[in-house]
């Protein structure tokens, strides 16, 4: 569904990505891991179209689409929940999810996106007409997580949903990343938090100094001494 | 007399109100300062007069249509001026737009000349409230900011990209997470401001004179309201207006006439002292 070959990305004269490659397939959950700085979000950003790669393709469904920007990948199934929520704090929870539906004309169709958006998050529908900067920090992941639903992605890209929320919370994150996979969206995870990135995953991809250093299955990946040297502290799983 | 001066105070605030919501627009949603306003309400003004006196319009048609044409106008000076050196700093902004001012205000000297030229508002009369006389003229300024607000709540609230535009101004990286067209949102936050401007530099022209200064002083006074109010808040720009308009009316007629504008900026130096980010918050709500 979505293939990167070859990308690099270079903030002035900084190297951010080089030759990086990364395929995800329909169905698939797949997460990168690695640490802070390793290049995730840079990547998360070229792949959603923020971002300009100075080398390299991208290719959605097969087509080319690399430098295409945000706003034509919306469009094209792609949508993208960034790091740190970034929703949009005066306004309430249902403009905020309106807000992700910008580009959709099919008025019923998006009403009941609303109304799933609404089951998978009950505490949004309890405060629908609340302003979205009151929410708790939990809570405003899930608004992200809805108002990028509300473009109606097959593709929907993570960017460290897990960061600053509680244990408990992140647990429950974790089911609903799974069964919204389950349910037929592909998704492609970014995290810090890599035991629950890797246990969610069907594959996952290692990025260090970036640069893809290693890839493999969520289980293998897990297993893999070296990762677990490196990413997961030395507690076994 | 008390109640005339107030009277005087809202007439004159509703003009710094419309200018400074023009203003307060294009920093909420670019971040960044347009110099170039000053130059935009004069050019509105002069539009105007030339609707109403060489095509022989009435006021109440010349100076939508001239709002119009100052909302293209607006655009323009996004795509062509400013959008070129947008993420080179703020500076690079600040200085471009200076630019234009100078080159749209000499510009217009040499086009219109210098001598000050009164647009006819077509109103005459005056109402008695008690003690208060007021020109039917002042009270148009009055409805047109009414009208005016009343407009802008509409297409921020109710339109589609007057929603996107204040997801811009309340946090861009989340708007260009969900696809918003940054530029294009801005562009239409150009446009809107271009308008308002314009119907600043109208009423303005029509109380005073359109010339080709006129944009000098309303650009600084928007300037103070909107700190005053709260760097990208609607209503912050409006009640600031409303405020620097009574302040400077009261100051004039019981302190120092010579002095009223220099009141204006004592109040800037204290809001800045006391409350640095405005009255009210700084994101558009």
């Amino acid at each position: 569904m979505l293939e990167a070959s070859g990308l690099r990305v270079c903030y002035g004269p900084v190297t951010a990505l080089s030759d990086v490659a990364i395929a995800v397939a329909h169905g698939e959950l797949v997460t990168v891991i690695g640490a802070n700085g390793a290049g995730k979000s840079t990547l998360l950003r070229t792949l959603a179209g923020l971002v300009r790669p100075a080398a390299g393709h991208v290719r959605l469904d097969g087509a080319e689409t690399t430098g295409l920007a945000s706003s034509l990948m919306v469009r094209r199934g792609l949508a993208l929940v960034p790091e740190g929520r970034h929703i949009f704090p005066d306004m309430t929870v249902a403009e905020n999810l309106d807000l992700g539906a910008y580009y959709r004309h099919d008025a019923a169709a998006v009403r009941q996106d609303r109304e799933r958006v609404l089951t998978l998050f009950p505490v949004l529908r309890e405060r629908l007409r609340l302003g979205a900067g009151r929410l708790s920090g939990g809570q405003q992941q899930m608004l992200a997580i809805g108002r990028a639903l509300m473009s109606r992605p097959r593709l929907l890209l993570l960017d460290e949903p897990s960061l600053g929320l509680a244990p408990a919370i992140v647990q429950q994150l974790g089911r609903i990343l799974r069964d919204l996979n389950a349910s037929g969206v592909t998704i492609l995870l970014v995290e810090q938090n890599a035991r629950m990135a890797l246990r969610l995953a069907h594959r996952g991809y290692i990025l260090a100094n970036g640069r893809i250093a290693g890839s493999g299955t969520g289980y293998d990946l897990l297993h893999d001494p070296m990762v677990q040297r490196t990413y997961l502290g030395s507690l076994a799983v | 007399m008390i109640a005339q001066q107030l009277a005087n105070g809202v007439v004159l605030g509703s003009i710094y109100a419309l200018s400074a919501l023009g203003f307060t627009l294009i920093f909420g949603a670019a971040r960044v300062v347009n110099f170039a306003y000053g130059a935009l309400l004069m050019l509105g003004g002069f539009a105007t007069l030339l609707l109403t006196q060489s095509a022989g319009l009435g006021f109440f048609v010349a100076l939508p249509l001239a709002m119009l044409i100052m909302a293209g106008a607006g655009v323009l000076v996004f795509y062509l001026v400013v959008r070129p050196v947008l993420g080179r700093g703020d500076l690079a902004v600040l200085l471009v737009t200076t630019g234009l001012l100078y080159i749209l205000r000499e510009g217009a000297i040499i086009v219109f000349g210098t001598e000050p030229r009164q647009i006819d508002m077509g109103v005459e009369g005056i109402v008695e409230i008690g003690d208060v006389v007021i020109t039917n003229q002042r009270l148009v300024v009055i409805g047109c900011l009414v009208v005016l607000v009343g407009l802008l709540y509409v297409v921020l609230y109710r339109l589609r990209i007057g929603k996107a535009l204040r997801a811009v101004a309340q946090n861009r990286a989340g708007a260009e997470a969900i696809g918003l067209n940054i530029n294009r949102v801005t562009a239409f936050a150009f446009a809107v401001s271009g308008g308002l401007a314009c119907a600043a530099g109208g009423l303005l022209g029509a109380i005073y004179a359109a010339e080709p200064d006129m944009g000098d002083l309303p650009l600084l006074k928007s300037f103070v309201i909107v700190i005053f109010g709260g760097l990208g808040s609607v209503p912050g720009a409006i009640v600031g207006g409303l405020a620097i308009g009574l302040i400077e009316t009261l100051s004039g007629a019981y302190i120092s006439f010579a002095f009223k504008d220099g009141f204006t900026f004592v109040v800037l130096i204290a809001v800045l002292l006391f409350r640095p980010t405005g009255l009210f918050s700084s994101r558009m709500t």
